[in-house]
C-alpha cells in the first residue's frame, strides 16, 4: 500500500514538474528537444555560476588542508538553500493537500498517508539540493584529487542531507497548519509570519555571508569554531573530503534522529490536526458591492485577488520583491556599505550600471504570471465560457504581475537612487530597466504556462513551486540579465559606454517583450482551448 | 437558437461524439439523455466553445460557435457539473465579476443580483469566500452568476446536482420563464423523470450518436422516459 500512495504522491511531483510535456495535440519531438535543450541551457547556467563560486571556494580552502570545510560549507549552503520555502511546501504537502478527505476516507492508516507525503517532500529536497552538492562534486573531480571512499560517503551523506531539512520545515509547517485551523484572518497572520521568517532568514543570510569572508581570510580558525558549533557539518565535510566512515555514521545520527523524532511526534498528533476545521464565524451579507467596472479591470482584478488570498502564492513567486524594498532599507540602516563603495574605485556611472543589473535581474525573477494559468485549476471553466477574448484573459494574468511589482520596484529604484546619489541617466535607467526586465517575465511566465500548465493540483504548491513554468520563467529571467551583464563585463565594456550599452539592453528586453506578445496573441485564441485537454 | 450539425469529436481514439446533429429553438427546454460516458458533456462543452470539435458545425443564435466564439457567449450561460469557482473571491465579489465581464450596468446588478438571491436563498451568505460554500451553496451562486445576465441560450450539463429541493423547484421556474421571454434551455441529466415533466424535446444520446430525438410525446409515446431509454439502451448494446 504504501509503494502505491508513494507513487502516487510521485507522480504528482513529476507531473507538477513537467506538466502535459508528455501530451497534447503540439506535442511534436522538435518541441520536446527544444524544452529539453531549454532546461538543459537553465540547469547549465545554474550549474556554471554555482560551479564558479564553488571553484573559488575549493582553491582557498584546498592548500590550506581544508577539504572537508570546503564540503561542510557547500552541505550548510544546500541545507539552507532548500529551507527556503520547504515550510509552506511541507504545510500545503501534509497537511493542506485536497486529497487528504479521499485518502482519510480510505482503510489507510494515517501514518503510512504521513509517510507517503513525506516521501514525495523527501524527492523534491533531494532535487533541490542536488543542484549545490553536484556541482560541490564535480568542482572537486576537476580542481583536486579525489578519495574514492570519500566520494562515495559524499554521496551516501547527500542523500542524508534532507533529512534535517525535512525535520525542520516539517515541525514549522505543523506550527501553521494549527495556526491555520484556529484563526479568522489566517492568510493575513501566515503573511506576517512569513515576513518574519524572511526577515530572520535574510538577516542570518547576511550574517552567514559575512561570516563565509571571514573564513576565507581566517580559514584555520573559523574551521576550529565549526567543528565546536556544527558538528553535523563537521562530520560531513570530513567524510566526503577524507573518507572516514566514522563520521559519516556519525552525521548519519546527526540526520537520522532529529528526522525520526519529528515523524514520531508529527504521525501521533497527524490525524487530529488533518480533522480539525475549527471554521471562521459566518459574516452576514449587508448589500453594496456591486460596483460596474471594466472588463480588463475585472479580469486585472480578479488575478490580483487570488495573489494576495494565497501566502503560498505571495511568499513564492514575488519574495524578490520583498528583497528589493528591503535593499534599500538596509543600505540606509548599514552606511559602512556605502562608505565602501568609493574604496572600490568604481566610477558613479559603473555603481549605477551595477544597480541597474542587480535590481533587473531580481526584478525579472518575480514569476506572479507563471503558475497564474495554473491556478486556475477546475475553474479555468469560468473564463473559457465567458465573453471574454483568449488574449485579453492572458494578457489580465500579465498585467496583474506587472501592476502588483511595478511600486515595490520604483520605491526600490527611487530609494536607491537617492541613497547612492546617482546621476539622471543612471536614475532612469534603474527604473525603467528592472520595470522592463519584470514586464518580460510576466510575458514569459504567462507563454510558458500555457506550454506547461497543471490544472489538476491537489495543492497550490505544485503549480506555485513545483512546475516546470516556474522554475524556468524564474531562472530565464534572471539569468537572462546575469548573461547581459557578462556580455559587457568580458566583451563589450572595450567597445561601448555603459550607458549606451544599457539603452541597447533596454532595447533588447523591449523588444523581447513585443515577440512574446505577439507570440501570445497568435497562440492564445487555440492554447486557451487546448487547456480543455490537458 | 442552437443549432449543432454532425458534430464530432475524439480524444486520441476514442471518438466522443460522432456526426451529432440538433436544433434548439426558441421558446424550447431541450433535455439531453445518455449513460455516463456517452459523450454528453463533450457535446455540451463543444456548443459552448470551450472544447475544440474535430467536425461539423455549431450556430448559437445564428453565430457559429467557431468562427464567432464571442458572440456566441454573450448569449450563452453555461453551467458545468461540478461548479468549480474562484474559491479566494466572495459571493458578492465573483457575481460582480461576471456583471463586469458582460458589461452589465450597475442598475442591472442592483435590480438582479438581490432578486436572484433571494431566489436561491443566497443573499446572507454573498460576503462569504466561496471558500467556505458548500457545494448546494456554490452550484446555486453558479446557476444565478449564469441567469444574471439574463442570456438567450442556458447550457447545462446536470444542473440539479446537488441543488436542494427548493432551490430545484425556482431553477425550473427559472428556465420555463427563460424559455417563455424567447430563450431557450439545452441541458442533460440523469434523472429521467424531471426531463420528462420538464422538457419539451428531448435527445439521447448513446456512444457519441444520437438514438432518438423529438418532442417528448415523440419519444416515449405511451411509456415513461425511464422505459423507453431502457429499451434504447438495451436494443443499441
Amino acid at each position: 500500500m504504501l509503494r502505491t500512495l508513494v507513487a502516487i504522491q510521485l507522480r504528482g511531483v513529476l507531473g507538477s514538474l513537467v506538466g502535459r510535456l508528455g501530451r497534447g495535440r503540439r506535442n511534436k519531438p522538435a518541441n520536446k528537444v527544444l524544452v529539453g535543450l531549454l532546461v538543459v541551457y537553465v540547469l547549465g547556467a545554474l550549474g556554471f555560476s554555482l560551479g564558479t563560486y564553488l571553484l573559488g571556494m575549493f582553491k582557498s580552502f584546498a592548500p590550506l588542508g581544508l577539504t572537508w570545510l570546503y564540503y561542510a560549507l557547500a552541505g550548510l549552503s544546500a541545507f539552507v538553500f532548500s529551507f527556503i520555502g520547504s515550510v509552506f511546501l511541507a504545510q500545503s504537502t501534509l497537511f493542506g493537500a485536497r486529497d487528504n478527505e479521499l485518502l482519510l476516507s480510505l482503510p489507510i492508516p494515517p501514518g503510512l498517508i504521513l509517510l507517503s507525503r513525506t516521501a514525495a517532500l523527501y524527492l523534491i529536497t533531494l532535487l533541490i539540493q542536488a543542484l549545490v552538492l553536484l556541482p560541490t562534486m564535480i568542482v572537486h573531480l576537476v580542481a583536486g584529487q579525489v578519495d574514492g571512499t570519500g566520494l562515495a560517503l559524499f554521496l551516501l551523506a547527500g542523500l542524508l542531507l534532507p533529512l534535517p531539512t525535512l525535520a525542520l520545515s516539517m515541525l514549522l509547517g505543523w506550527g501553521l497548519a494549527l495556526i491555520s485551523s484556529r484563526l479568522r484572518r489566517k492568510n493575513l497572520v501566515i503573511i506576517l509570519l512569513s515576513f518574519l521568517f524572511l526577515a530572520a532568514y535574510l538577516y542570518g543570510y547576511s550574517r552567514l555571508m559575512g561570516a563565509m569572508q571571514t573564513l576565507i581570510a581566517r580559514g584555520q580558525e573559523i574551521a576550529l569554531a565549526l567543528r565546536q558549533v556544527l558538528p553535523p557539518a563537521y562530520h560531513f565535510g570530513q567524510a566526503a573530503a577524507y573518507g572516514k566512515l566514522g563520521s559519516w555514521l556519525l552525521f548519519a545520527l546527526a540526520c537520522l534522529l532529529p528526522f525520526g523524532l519529528v515523524m514520531w511526534l508529527v504521525a501521533w498528533r497527524y490525524l487530529q490536526v488533518l480533522t480539525t476545521q475549527r471554521g471562521a464565524p459566518r459574516v452576514l451579507y449587508r448589500g453594496g458591492g456591486m460596483k460596474a467596472g471594466g472588463l480588463m479591470k475585472a479580469l486585472v482584478q480578479k488575478e490580483a485577488r487570488r495573489f494576495f488570498a494565497s501566502p503560498v502564492y505571495l511568499m513564492n513567486s514575488a519574495i524578490t520583491l520583498l528583497l528589493m524594498l528591503a535593499l534599500p532599507v538596509w543600505l540606509l540602516l548599514d552606511r559602512s556599505i556605502l562608505a565602501l563603495l568609493p574604496q572600490m574605485g568604481l566610477e558613479a556611472s559603473w555603481v549605477g550600471a551595477l544597480m541597474v543589473l542587480a535590481q533587473s535581474a531580481l526584478a525579472g525573477s518575480v514569476f506572479i504570471s507563471a503558475p497564474s494559468i495554473s491556478l486556475e485549476g477546475k475553474a479555468l471553466w469560468i473564463i473559457q465560457s465567458l465573453p471574454v477574448k483568449p488574449i485579453q484573459a492572458l494578457m489580465a494574468k500579465a498585467l496583474a504581475h506587472l501592476f502588483i511589482s511595478l511600486p515595490p520596484i520604483l520605491l526600490s529604484g527611487l530609494g536607491l537612487t537617492i541613497l547612492l546619489r546617482l546621476d539622471l541617466a543612471s536614475a532612469l535607467f534603474l527604473l525603467v530597466m528592472p520595470v522592463l526586465a519584470n514586464a518580460f517575465t510576466a510575458l514569459l511566465g504567462v507563454a510558458l504556462n500555457l506550454r506547461f500548465p497543471k490544472l489538476d493540483w491537489r495543492s497550490e504548491m505544485e503549480p506555485v513551486k513545483q512546475s516546470m513554468s516556474t522554475f524556468l520563467t524564474m531562472t530565464i529571467g534572471f539569468v537572462n540579465i546575469g548573461a547581459l551583464g557578462a556580455l559587457y563585463a568580458f566583451w563589450l565594456r572595450r567597445h561601448l559606454a555603459i550607458q549606451a550599452y544599457l539603452l541597447l539592453c533596454a532595447a533588447f528586453l523591449a523588444l523581447l517583450c513585443l515577440l512574446l506578445y505577439r507570440h501570445l496573441r497568435g497562440t492564445a485564441p487555440g492554447a486557451l482551448l487546448d487547456l480543455s485537454e490537458a | 437558437m442552437l443549432r449543432i450539425e454532425n458534430l464530432s469529436k475524439s480524444y486520441g481514439n476514442k471518438l466522443a461524439v460522432d456526426g451529432l446533429s440538433l436544433h434548439i429553438r426558441p421558446g424550447e427546454i431541450y433535455g439531453f439523455i445518455g449513460h455516463n460516458g456517452a459523450g454528453k458533456t463533450t457535446a455540451i462543452k463543444a456548443a459552448c466553445g470551450i472544447l475544440r470539435f474535430d467536425a461539423g458545425q455549431i450556430w448559437i443564435d445564428g453565430h457559429p460557435v467557431r468562427e464567432e466564439p464571442l458572440e456566441c457567449k454573450r448569449r450563452t450561460a453555461y453551467l458545468p457539473d461540478n461548479p468549480d469557482l474562484y474559491e479566494f473571491l466572495s459571493g458578492i465579489k465573483y457575481l460582480n465579476f461576471i456583471a463586469d465581464v458582460f458589461g452589465m450596468s450597475q442598475a442591472q446588478r442592483k435590480e438582479r443580483i438581490p432578486a436572484l438571491s433571494a431566489d436561491f436563498e443566497l443573499t446572507q451568505d454573498l460576503a462569504q469566500p466561496i471558500s467556505t460554500y458548500s457545494h448546494g451553496m456554490k452550484q446555486k451562486l453558479a446557476v444565478i452568476g449564469a441567469l444574471m445576465h439574463q442570456p438567450r441560450l442556458l447550457v447545462m450539463d446536470e444542473p440539479f446536482t446537488g441543488l436542494d429541493p427548493r432551490a430545484s423547484f425556482t431553477l425550473k421556474q427559472k428556465m420555463r420563464a427563460l424559455c417563455d421571454a424567447g430563450g431557450a434551455v439545452f441541458f442533460s441529466t440523469h434523472v429521467l423523470e424531471v426531463a420528462e415533466k420538464l422538457c419539451d424535446k428531448v435527445a439521447i444520446i448513446r456512444r457519441g450518436r444520437l438514438v432518438v430525438e423529438g418532442s417528448m410525446d415523440q419519444v416515449k409515446g405511451d411509456e415513461s422516459l425511464e422505459e423507453v431509454f431502457l429499451e434504447l439502451e438495451a436494443d443499441h448494446a
